[in-house]
């Protein structure tokens, strides 16, 4: 199980990030940010390690979020593949937006009124599972009782988060005993809602501050994405090859309105299977798409650029997906299949301010997201 | 440009000399013309004698000193002769060396002027140091000197050094794993900052800073950052006097760091190495980094430790300014610089290297790896820029430098011991234990990295030493990779006024003890030796007492001094520093599971006292709150220091011992007092010595307190009196968080906690 470990210039944790990824069981590669994206795609994970790629100049993680390589990271994070950023890392992701609704800034640490210090700081904290976050990637074998010793060493760690993203906090910042006490030195930052990891909406993706690989307490981080990648989500876009009659009426709907967009539809698989040798035979049955008419596309031409947005519509309840997945077992007998969900993706190309989003999807029997916010 | 300094009276020379900017007196500019060039100098070779002649790099007063110490042994891979010493601390089943390389520098006049640049480019020169052995950089450790904290420019100068300490060695990737720091009006004028660092080599990996043999024609390749015109004169400016009034003049030598190019060199430097290991070619090429005399020494000193000359085009050299002065260009102390000799046919592998892989034109504008000369067979070392003739002169003639013969004089301190004020105990431990050169650093060290690379197993502050476990990973044979490499830092100011002999034995006796103190076995020494000027004949005296101090503690311990430098001229107005011989002291052990911290680990542990309780009071802190500096320094017993350490090592060694501190600034009450904070565990002990009570609880007399199971008690004592070392079984850790020593203090441990951790921060800004 190769894990990609990300390598900017100036990133400077990779030998631990390394160590902490073979205690888990898996095998550490480290990247350049310069390498072709064929290294990366073909990894089953990803580290953006701690440090101070581009020396924080700016602000800490904006140059390297800025970077072509993260392109290729978004794609692979969008295939389900799990994304783990620590520290500068971490900072990377939020401002690439992997980790969206959040932002990592200046250190606070006041204590009975007075500023404590500024800056860079480095010490050993106390981590426990944020009571709203919902198991993902990274937490599949943390306890909802763990308190994790682990370092901090940032000086641009503190947590903002919007309203809605609260809900996608991971870790918190407690003392010895597990309490959430909001001061310093408990929350070393001054995180919202002493926040000390984020993850995205699907759960793939994390941006952590505290380092777990400097300690065999974040162990359970690693075997945790270890685990996950063994029983991975795996996603499969497909799209027709021959006209789309539902794409194109849509499209002159919108367009008899006023509204000069191209609308594209595209189906999206996510299949849960115990391997990549399953997810292949999935995918040669024919059962999901046929080859003579639709095609396999990679998740890079579907992500936003411009105008151009795309959306992610689920059924509320997926007859289609549990139906393919029946036929995959019983008739094809193909095992190793947990889950198989079926959704459709419309790629909306041109202005899309004052769109009426109906069209694509009612919400009493569909969920809706930006693809890109996944 | 000619300087013929034949047509021109002595007084005319030195305007010369001042109007260039050139540190060098008048003989030595005659010897330049006179004796070795034998033609009048240009002004570039007048810049490079002036370089190469200062103290810093010829050692021209000190040499002679310096020769006097032990350096090689059994363990030495290399002693102080190339950019860094290098020193075995593990053996694998194929007999093959791993060794541990160690450089000791300090950065004291920038600091003083530019504290962030100057710390921070100080740090970054000892990196490039090691980096440049073929050397994976692993640990840094810092040495403060800084005046009275109640001074605005100390506190400047403080903020100043920490910020660039932490500023550069944190994104540079390599933790602060030790240090120490005394506060101290003598420094008031001229603080000093040391760092060590800290590289991992094996012995057939080591690359030299020399030409390899049949390196006739080898080509230089300069990487790095383009050539400005920051820290020019940066060695011969560190060689003279610091007058405030000069800022101006002393500015245009600030050091520009950058971290963030040193970082992604460093990866770059590394994967080279490993490319070159594959390739079989470690032992064809040299490296060295750039430091003092910038290009020209650099070249110079690789083709003349392997007896060539060279030439170099100045030509070639990229720079980041318009119309840089050529001697300017040759000499300038620009960093993030490293210089490669190698055969002709790796030219191209080692530019695509750092020019393609790790593009480094991206990374800094103008960053690169460009040929910019090469090795000559002749020995005759020129520089040339178009048709121009910048340097022709022997090689050779250009790194001997200039000498000369200064007079000593001994030094009479006069101080004599106060009479002792009544305080009661109680108060007197709480102000020791709030003391600044007592209390927690941790306001200090939470803003270094402590971590990062993953090697560190005690941290700073932890113990009485900072202690890694190198070779804790895969690629490194199973039998080695428990190995605990321990590093600590000391030198005692106050002592030094005193005596500069007993100064300089008691820095490497305490540092010796505090590797000891976490289960390490003393095996290097490095010192780094920053005094005034060497002119005055009682500094010299000084100097060359401290020397001999540093002698016989290694002898005494049987270790070697591997690496060192010598910063002289520490003074301000005729107000020169104490003799600072400032210390390291690496130790290792084979198996790192068994080091200790210096926290009591559990109540109801006897307590054994090492070092018999002496009035040698003298330069202690308790003598200082008394506002007094005394006579009676510590004096450690030479012929027994090597047994006690060796008997307390093996007993941790063996698992026998569970905390440890060695007793130095405020004897023995702040020792235990120290030991009961993390756990919040009591003590309670008596003292069997005839002294009186504030002297016995207060002495600085070295020693160790041994936290000991009472089921070991037996093993341990055995251990100590097989090695004929004294001690006493003193008294029990306790349950009830209670300081009771003596029928003299009882002090709760909260109380003394807060007195020790605030006592600092509070100081602080």
């Amino acid at each position: 199980m190769r894990i990609a470990v990300i390598v900017f210039p100036g990133s400077n944790c990779e030998r631990e990030t390394g160590l902490a990824i073979q205690r888990a069981g898996m095998t550490p590669v480290e990247v350049l940010w310069n390498s072709p994206a064929e290294i990366l795609e073909a990894c089953q994970g990803y580290v953006l390690v701690g440090g101070f790629s581009y020396e924080d100049r700016g602000r800490a993680g904006v140059i390297a979020a800025h970077l072509p390589i993260m392109d290729v990271i978004k794609q692979q994070s969008l295939l389900g593949k799990p994304v783990l950023g620590i520290c500068n890392g971490a900072q990377i992701l939020v401002e690439s937006g992997l980790v969206s609704g959040a932002a990592l800034t200046d250190n606070k640490r006041i204590r009975n009124g007075s500023v404590v210090g500024t800056g860079y700081y480095n010490a050993w904290v106390y981590l426990k599972p944020s009571l709203s976050g919902r198991k993902n990637a990274f937490t599949r074998l943390v306890t909802p009782e763990s308190i994790l010793k682990i370092p901090v060493a940032h000086a641009e760690g503190r947590f903002l988060v919007s309203e809605p993203t609260l809900g996608l906090s991971t870790f918190q910042y407690c003392d010895e005993h597990g309490n959430v006490l909001d001061e310093f030195p408990t929350n070393p930052n001054g995180s919202m809602a002493n926040i000390a990891a984020l993850s995205n909406k699907a759960g793939n993706v994390l941006a952590i501050m505290p380092h777990p690989e400097r300690a065999s307490d974040g162990d359970c981080l690693f075997e945790s994405m270890r685990d996950y990648i063994l029983s991975e989500s795996r996603q499969l876009i497909t799209q027709l090859i021959i006209t789309d009659n539902h794409a194109l009426t849509l499209e002159k709907a919108l367009q008899a309105k006023g509204i000069p967009v191209r609308v594209s539809r595209q189906i999206h698989w996510q299949i849960d299977c115990d391997s990549e040798q399953t997810f292949e035979q999935i995918k040669a049955s024919g059962v999901l798409f046929n080859e003579n008419k639709e095609q396999e596309i990679p998740p890079a031409p579907l992500l936003q650029r411009g105008e151009s947005r795309t959306l992610l519509v689920t059924p509320k309840e997926d007859l289609v997906g549990q139906q393919k997945m029946q036929m995959l077992t019983r008739h094809y007998g193909i095992s190793g299949i947990t889950e198989i969900k079926r959704s459709i993706l419309w790629h909306i190309d041109g202005p899309t301010e004052g769109l009426d989003f109906s069209l694509f999807f009612n919400p009493m029997s569909h969920d809706c997201t930006d693809y890109d916010q996944l | 440009m000619l300087l013929d300094f034949s047509k021109f009276s002595h007084a005319e020379i030195a305007d010369l000399l001042r109007h260039h900017c050139l540190s060098l007196t008048v003989d030595e500019a005659l010897t330049i013309q006179n004796g070795i060039l034998k033609r009048p100098p240009t002004l570039t070779e007048c810049v490079l004698w002036s370089i190469q002649g200062s103290e810093h790099c010829s050692y021209k007063s000190t040499r002679k000193f310096l020769n006097t110490l032990v350096t090689d042994g059994e363990h030495v891979i290399l002693g102080p002769k190339e950019d860094a010493g290098i020193i075995s601390v593990a053996t694998d089943q194929k007999g093959l060396r791993y060794g541990i390389v160690m450089s000791h520098e300090s950065h004291n006049h920038p600091s003083q002027i530019v504290p962030y640049e100057g710390a921070a480019t100080g740090v970054g020169g000892n990196i490039r140091d090691v980096c440049c052995m073929g050397a994976e950089v692993i640990a840094i450790a810092d040495g403060l000197r800084f005046g009275e904290l109640s001074r605005q420019k100390t506190q400047w100068i403080h903020e100043g050094v920490v910020s660039g300490i932490g500023g550069y060695g944190n994104p540079v990737g390599v933790p602060n794993i030790a240090g120490d720091i005394y506060y101290d009006k003598a420094y008031n004028d001229n603080c000093l900052v040391t760092v060590v660092t800290l590289g991992v080599v094996r012995e057939d990996h080591v690359i030299h800073s020399y030409a390899p043999k049949n390196s006739d024609g080898y080509v230089y390749i300069l990487v790095g950052k383009a050539t400005d015109n920051s820290g020019f004169g940066g060695a011969s400016f560190a060689s003279g006097n610091l007058e405030e009034k000069n800022e101006s003049v002393n500015k245009a030598a600030v050091q520009e760091p950058d971290a963030f190019l040193k970082r992604h060199l460093l990866k770059a430097n590394t994967a080279l190495f490993e490319e070159l290991r594959n390739l079989n070619l470690i032992s064809r090429v040299g490296f060295k980094d750039l430091g003092a005399g910038g290009i020209a020494c650099a070249t110079v000193e690789l083709a003349d430790a392997g007896c060539y000359g060279a030439e170099v085009d100045l030509e070639k050299i990229p720079t980041s300014l318009p119309d840089l002065p050529r001697h300017v260009i040759l000499c300038s102390e620009t960093q993030e610089r490293f210089m490669w000799v190698v055969p002709p046919e790796l030219a191209d592998l080692i530019l695509t290297h750092y020019n393609q892989r790790f593009a480094l034109p991206e990374i800094a504008s103008q960053a690169q790896a460009t040929v910019i000369g090469k090795i000559r067979s002749d020995g005759q070392y020129r520089v040339q820029y178009r048709e121009e003739i910048l340097v022709d002169a022997k090689a050779s003639d250009i790194t001997r430098g200039l000498r000369v013969d200064r007079p000593l004089l001994e030094r009479r301190p006069l101080f004599a011991d106060p009479e002792l004020q009544n305080i009661a105990p109680n108060q007197v431990l709480l102000k020791l234990l709030s003391h600044e050169n007592i209390a927690s650093r941790a306001p200090i060290l939470e803003r270094y990295d402590k971590q990062v690379q993953g090697r560190t197993l005690i941290e700073a502050g932890e113990a009485d030493a900072g202690m890694l476990t190198p070779f804790n990973e895969d690629k490194y044979p199973e039998e080695i990779r428990n190995t605990g490499v321990a590093l600590s830092l000391d030198q005692n100011p106050r002592y030094n006024q005193i005596s500069a002999y007993w100064g300089a034995v008691n820095a490497v006796v305490e540092s010796a003890r505090n590797v000891a103190a976490t289960g390490a076995s003393p095996r290097a020494i490095t010192d780094c030796l920053c005094f005034g000027s060497p002119e005055n004949p009682e500094h010299l005296w000084d100097f060359s007492e401290s020397v001999r101090g540093i002698g016989d503690g290694c002898k005494a311990l049987g270790v070697p001094v591997i690496s060192g430098n010598v910063s002289l001229y520490n003074e301000s107005a005729g107000q020169a520093i104490p003799p600072s011989p400032m210390i390291a002291c690496l130790g290792c052990m084979p198996d790192a599971r068994k080091a200790i911290s210096s926290s009591f680990q559990q109540a109801g542990s006897h307590l054994i006292l090492v070092g018999e309780r002496k009035d040698e009071c003298g330069g202690s802190v308790y003598y200082q709150l008394q506002d007094a500096l005394g006579t009676h320094v510590p004096k450690p017993d030479l012929k027994r220091i090597g047994g006690e350490i060796a008997a307390v090592t093996k007993a941790i060694q063996q698992g026998l011992v569970l905390s440890a501190h060695d007793i130095s600034e405020g004897g023995i009450a702040v020792a235990l007092a120290e030991m009961s904070f993390k756990n919040l565990l009591g003590v309670d002990v008596n003292l069997p010595f005839n002294l009186r009570d504030d002297i016995l609880l207060f002495t600085e007399t070295g020693g160790f307190i041994l936290e000991v199971d009472s089921s070991h008690i037996g093993s341990v004592s055995q251990f100590l009196t097989d090695a004929q070392i004294d001690f006493w079984d003193i008294g029990q850790t306790t349950t009830t968080p209670v300081l009771a020593m003596q029928n003299q203090i009882k002090l709760s441990v909260g109380e003394a906690k807060a007195a020790w951790e605030n006592g600092l921060r509070e100081k602080l800004g």
